[in-house]
């Protein structure tokens, strides 16, 4: 038995669209009988509905959602606590300079300071590689020390600075980065 | 045999574009749900305060994997100016009333406003605590998007 291999891109590619999934705009039931039983019936028009609905929701999915802890005090790369990503979820945390494979590296640039960097491709569950670099960036602080933490994207990798209101740099900083 | 609507269950792969689900198609569409489970958030929020005496917050717009609406929304609680502590229950429940487990891991909180303002979450258990602070550090009563994985 030959292995399938899935249509279209992954959904980072955010090239996908309903045909992907099965979607067809002259779907039609079978025999054009619609459905009889609820209970066990899939009429096409709830199929056409979850393609549709799919294709939507991939395109603004999330690439990476990762919270991270610097280490500044004792100057290293950060600790990457939680990275959920579209192609797997860690939830042990691993250092930013020993990435597990398949996960962003991470390196300390100063206080506060740190640069993600990201694979240019990634593949799929079954083996289907969708290149994908970010586009977007949003990342938000913990902690007890109001600030922001702005983002800088270049090629495949983004640059946070977490950052007090005052303007300060602020050490060991806390911080979830959410890249599209 | 009185077949009804798309195809009998359970689903057999194959057929034409119109009336069948390929397979390679069934797997693009797997492949991808999960991908998306992986990062979509689990529910963001709107959540007004009110700087007014004693402070209030409440949560005006909720949008959460759990359902859509404030009867689905977590419940809040003010600390004092610019804090407030959002608490998720301990599992939610989905469409098919089947309970999951919930641990909130990370947030991320954004602030509406006229002017500077600076929102930090801490997550303790299922509580987010989101503080908000003035570009000078005071504590200020502002209104916040707030999301949660």
């Amino acid at each position: 038995m030959t292995a399938i291999i899935p249509t279209g891109a992954p959904a980072w590619t955010r090239q996908t669209s309903h045909t992907d999934y099965g979607g067809n705009v002259n779907k039609r039931n079978y025999m054009g009988q619609g459905v009889v039983n609820a209970l066990t019936d899939v009429g096409a028009e709830d199929f056409c509905r979850a393609c549709s609905d799919l294709a939507a929701v991939a395109r603004t999915a999330p690439m990476w959602v990762i919270t991270y802890l610097c280490s500044d005090s004792v100057p290293a790369a950060p600790t990457i606590e939680v990275a959920d990503g579209m192609t797997g979820v860690r939830l042990l945390s691993y250092v930013g300079d020993a990435a597990p494979t398949g996960f962003p590296s991470a390196a300390r640039n100063g206080t506060g300071d740190v640069t993600f960097t990201f694979s240019a491709s990634y593949s799929d569950d079954y083996g289907v590689a969708g290149a994908w670099v970010p586009k977007t960036a949003d990342a938000g602080l913990h902690g007890a020390t109001g600030g922001a933490a702005p983002c800088v994207i270049s090629g495949s990798t983004v640059r946070v600075r977490a950052i007090s209101h005052a303007g300060a740099a602020i050490s060991d900083a806390r911080v979830t980065l959410e890249v599209g | 045999m009185p077949w009804g609507a798309f195809a009998p269950l359970p689903i057999r792969l194959g057929g034409n574009p119109e009336e069948g689900w390929a397979p390679e198609q069934h797997a693009r569409f797997s492949a991808d749900l999960v991908a998306i489970k992986r990062t979509a958030p689990l529910a963001r929020l709107y959540c007004n305060q009110d700087s007014g005496s004693p402070f209030a917050a409440s949560i005006t717009y909720y949008f959460g994997q759990n359902g859509a609406g404030t009867l689905y929304a977590p419940t809040v609680t003010v600390g004092g100016a610019g804090d407030v502590s959002v608490t998720f229950p301990s599992y939610w429940t989905d469409d098919y009333e089947r309970q999951h487990p919930l641990k909130i891991r990370q947030a991320i909180a954004r602030p509406h406003a006229a002017a500077g303002r600076f929102p930090t979450c801490t997550i303790t258990g299922n509580v987010v605590r989101v503080r908000t602070v003035t570009d000078a550090g005071v504590a200020s009563a502002t209104p916040f998007s707030l999301r949660v994985w």
